[in-house]
């Protein structure tokens, strides 16, 4: 799957991470490493429960690819019936006022398009809202546990050295369901 | 596909290009079409970062380029007539800046397609026993403190690489013997002294001190005399206030050893203060990407996948044998960086661009400094225009011709600019018809044209440059750049090179020496406003047209507006600018006490750390430790630091503290902890890049914009007309004489 550079939204200066095994007053500096799934603070167990786990945030990451994925493709979906709008209007007010002949056919296809593009339109702008408020709902979730997606779809913690958190590099195909317990 | 056919298919492509561009059509034909296109641009635009975006990216500038093409033809055809010779001069003039414009925008828009993102190589790739080649890193300097240059040479020596094929040296043109033996007695001392400083600097920290008897050709000079008093197979350039990170040359090298001909690896000038637009007006350092990002991240990209990235004076590797085939770093102009890559790609040698921030600078502080540095780089690119001509440079190949032709054209915005903002006065004011088009064509031709331009700057360089930050740019730099270009027509040989100044402390805040200029056109402009509302009511047939010109004087009117609020400058007192952190530390205290502890913000000169539960009585004067990790060196550092300053906060204390750094290993962590690690700066970058709506910008900057403006005219009031003269009198007058000169 093809991943932008970056799915964070938030690009205001981020909050520090809060978790336990950030002490880099050990020895051992490998060990520095953001651990994350083992320390989610109990006060953010809204989005991982109060056993937050690698599979959950595996979970979690593959909701999220799923809805940026699909984020993008409303975008799309949405720029592109607003520009057919845009042109089937001015094709049919064109054809209205200065069409010299045989503009029939023309006009007939703008009769069809037109009712068609005003009913899409709406929901796919609907559909992206919807899309883009619940991706960045995650992202935030992830913001706030000093985690971040990185531009391969890892999630890594949110600092200048990102550890990786969870790859989903392997995955081939994003899921397009959003399970139940987002909406929690 | 034969080369033939490739020939055959663009020759008909054009064709039907231009023949749509001239296809005559009436206003709802135009409109009709423009939307179309202007619709195709928008799903083009969007269908970033998904499949085939290459192609979407693409058709998105070929419909700008249609639309663009048709608005030109239609006003070259219809529009270019006057009543009288003065408003046909005018016409002309302002379709010449058109022309100019959109002859840089398609350059742009060609150079920019498809920027290069080339792997990151570190030398640890390489299998052992690769022969690595030796490298002189030359630090060119002239007025630059001491203490300033210490950092630097502090972060040259520590940059990861053997030993014994890493040598720097410090290239001192304030302490040349013509200095030390100048008639001038304080001159004469100042050198003496400054010598003496630097050499007792370079002995401390191991470094090669090298003068020379002249000050001749400023700093190209002084590198060629450090280029013959030295033998490395590489040169790293650095400026006097450019740190490099421990990395530099771990991901710069390895292009000269996997490939031969490459003769330079340019790497981004990641400024670490805010420039005065940042400062003084947009006080959004972090927020909003910086100036030269969009230079730095895209154009210099952009021009990479051309072969024709070019040298940017530092921040730089270059291979000495290619830099002595062209007899050295010298050349015509004082922009000698751009010339030599110049001499180099017509050679047919490569350059490379590494986009990973690895050495941290300063931008000048003041709007003065701003303005002499922009000048000469107005300056040596119009100096190259006319002195190497690269559209007929042989050797160059077309590409590289349109890259650098893009780069150098640029500069003469300046023209551009000053009669876009002239134009709609000439009409409100004077009654001059410099745009001959009914309400019906503007909206059939002219607005589809602006939309596309925002449209495509958005494509190309939406996450690097906010709308409408250009226009403050420009206009605050076109008078002074303007003045800097003539003198370069007039004379290509006369300009000199200028040090930018840095570094800069301002104890007080003040109305730059500059602003004088700005009032001019600011009340040109009211004046306009005014006479506009005047020519609406009493000229009924013009009305369309009047209300067109006021809305692009309104447009003007905020750039000159938001440029008044750059011109106060702002109280900038701290020596060293600090960035942000957020890394874990801990601070011990002199009773052994470990505190854990985050960084928030650091400066080669101290660190704010923000301590949670915290009880003890922190007192300034007091002596602490801080214990890190530095990634710059892979290991924990431990840093002395003394209390500046406590402040309490919920639950938690901040503590301000100054690095102790007598001790050179001391000195030499809080330079690695502070500027050494390229990380941080690539993080702090990437937080700022992001692509805003033309909306969201201008409601950004006009929310921005009021309050520096008022400050500005409140001070300018209260100085009062003969203080204010006075003022500038006492204590600018000889600097803007130098500036203007």
């Amino acid at each position: 799957m093809d991943v932008p550079e970056d799915l964070t939204l938030e690009n205001e200066a981020p909050s520090c991470v809060s978790s336990k095994e950030t002490d880099v007053n050990s020895d051992q500096n490998v060990t520095r490493l953001y651990s994350c799934w083992e320390s989610i603070p109990p006060s953010q167990g809204a989005m991982y429960g109060n056993q937050t786990s690698k599979a959950n945030l595996h979970s979690q990451l593959r909701i999220f690819l799923g809805l940026d994925h699909r984020m993008r493709v409303t975008a799309f979906l949405r720029s592109a019936c607003w520009g057919m709008l845009s042109v089937s209007l001015s094709n049919f007010l064109f054809l209205l006022q200065a069409a010299p002949h045989s503009y029939e056919s023309w006009f007939v296809i703008s009769v069809i398009v037109l009712p068609v593009i005003f009913i899409i339109t709406p929901f796919a702008g609907i559909i992206h809202y919807w899309t883009c408020k619940r991706r960045n709902e995650v992202a935030r979730r992830f913001f706030e546990q000093g985690l971040r997606v990185d531009g391969q779809g890892r999630l890594v913690t949110d600092t200048a050295h990102p550890q990786v958190v969870c790859d989903f590099s392997s995955f081939q195909k994003p899921p397009y369901s959003v399970p139940q317990s987002l909406h929690a | 596909m034969p080369g033939s056919l490739h020939v055959g298919l663009f020759a008909a492509a054009c064709a039907m290009i231009a023949g749509f561009a001239l296809l005559p059509m009436d206003s709802l034909a135009q409109m009709v079409a423009a939307t179309v296109l202007l619709g195709l641009m928008w799903i083009g635009q969007s269908a970033t970062h998904l499949r085939n975006d290459d192609f979407f990216r693409l058709l998105a500038l070929f419909a700008g380029l249609v639309i663009n093409l048709r608005y030109l033809a239609w006003r070259s055809e219809y529009t270019l007539v006057a009543n009288d010779i003065i408003s046909l001069a005018g016409v002309y003039l302002v379709f010449a800046a058109e022309i100019y414009s959109s002859i840089l925008h398609f350059m742009g828009a060609m150079v920019n397609a498809a920027p290069m993102k080339r792997p990151l190589l570190s030398l640890a790739d390489f299998p052992p026993g690769v022969r690595l080649p030796s490298v002189d890193v030359m630090i060119p300097s002239y007025n630059e403190s001491p203490e300033l240059l210490e950092i630097t040479l502090r972060a040259a020596r520590m940059m990861r690489y053997p030993d014994e094929k890493l040598r720097v040296h410090l290239l001192d043109d304030g302490g040349t013997a013509e200095k030390i033996n100048s008639a001038d007695p304080a001159s004469r001392e100042r050198a003496l002294e400054r010598r003496k400083v630097l050499q007792a600097l370079c002995e401390r920290l191991g470094v090669n001190y090298i003068t020379r008897a002249r000050n001749e050709r400023a700093k190209a000079g002084n590198v060629n005399n450090g280029l013959e008093h030295t033998d490395g197979e590489l040169i790293v350039i650095l400026d006097a206030d450019h740190v490099p990170t421990t990395d530099f040359l771990d991901h710069t090298v390895p292009w000269f050893v996997r490939h031969d001909d490459v003769f330079l690896v340019q790497t981004p000038h990641f400024m670490i203060n805010p420039d005065p637009v940042e400062r003084n007006l947009l006080q959004s350092f972090g927020r909003m990407p910086s100036e030269n990002d969009m230079f730095y991240q895209t154009i210099q990209r952009g021009l990479d996948f051309w072969s024709a990235s070019f040298f940017c004076g530092s921040a730089a590797v270059l291979r000495r044998r290619h830099i002595e085939e062209i007899g050295g770093l010298a050349g015509h102009s004082i922009t000698e960086d751009a010339e030599c890559a110049l001499d180099l790609h017509r050679r047919g040698y490569r350059s490379i661009y590494v986009d990973r921030p690895m050495v941290a600078g300063l931008a000048p502080e003041t709007f003065t400094g701003f303005i002499v540095q922009r000048m000469r780089w107005a300056q040596g690119m119009t100096q190259i225009l006319l002195l190497k001509r690269p559209f007929m440079e042989p050797g160059l190949s077309w590409h590289q011709r349109i890259g650098y032709m893009s780069s150098i054209l640029f500069w003469l915005f300046p023209f551009a600019r000053l009669i876009f903002l002239l134009s709609p006065l000439a009409y409100l004011l004077f009654g001059l018809e410099v745009y001959n088009a009914s309400m019906r064509e503007i909206l059939a031709f002219t607005l589809p044209h602006v939309i596309a331009i925002y449209m495509i700057s958005g494509l190309l360089f939406g996450r690097t440059r906010w709308p409408l930050v250009s226009e403050i740019y420009e206009v605050l730099q076109c008078l002074f750049s303007l003045i800097a270009i003539i003198n370069v027509l007039s004379n290509p040989r006369k300009p000199a090179f200028m040090v930018t100044p840095k570094g800069d402390m301002l104890d007080e805040g003040f109305i730059s020496p500059l602003a004088r200029p700005f009032y001019a056109i600011f009340f040109l402009m009211l004046l306009g406003f005014a006479a506009g509302v005047y020519r609406w009511w009493f000229y009924p047939l013009t009305r369309d047209l009047t209300v067109v010109v006021l809305l692009w004087n309104l447009f003007n009117f905020v750039s000159v507006f938001a440029a008044l609020g750059v011109l106060l400058e702002r109280r900038q007192q701290r020596a060293s600018p600090r960035m942000p952190a957020k890394e874990k530390a801990s601070v011990v205290l002199p009773d052994k006490t470990i505190l854990p502890c985050t960084l928030i913000n650091l400066s080669a000169g101290g660190v704010r750390v923000e301590i949670k539960d915290a009880k003890p009585n922190f007192a300034a004067g007091e002596m602490l430790w801080l214990d890190v990790y530095s990634e710059a060196l892979s290991r924990k550092v431990k840093v002395p630091i003394e209390i500046r300053a406590v402040t309490a906060l919920r639950g938690k204390i901040e503590v301000g503290a100054r690095f102790v750094t007598e001790d050179s290993t001391h000195a030499n962590a809080a330079v690695a902890l502070s500027m050494g690690d390229s990380g941080r700066w690539l993080y702090f970058q990437e937080r700022r890049w992001r692509k805003v709506s033309f909306f969201m910008a201008l409601r950004t900057v006009l929310k921005q914009i009021w309050r520096p403006v008022f400050q500005h005219l409140f001070l300018a009031l209260r100085t009062g007309a003969d203080g204010f003269l006075e003022y500038f009198r006492r204590n600018r007058a000889a600097e803007v004489k130098v500036i203007l000169d």
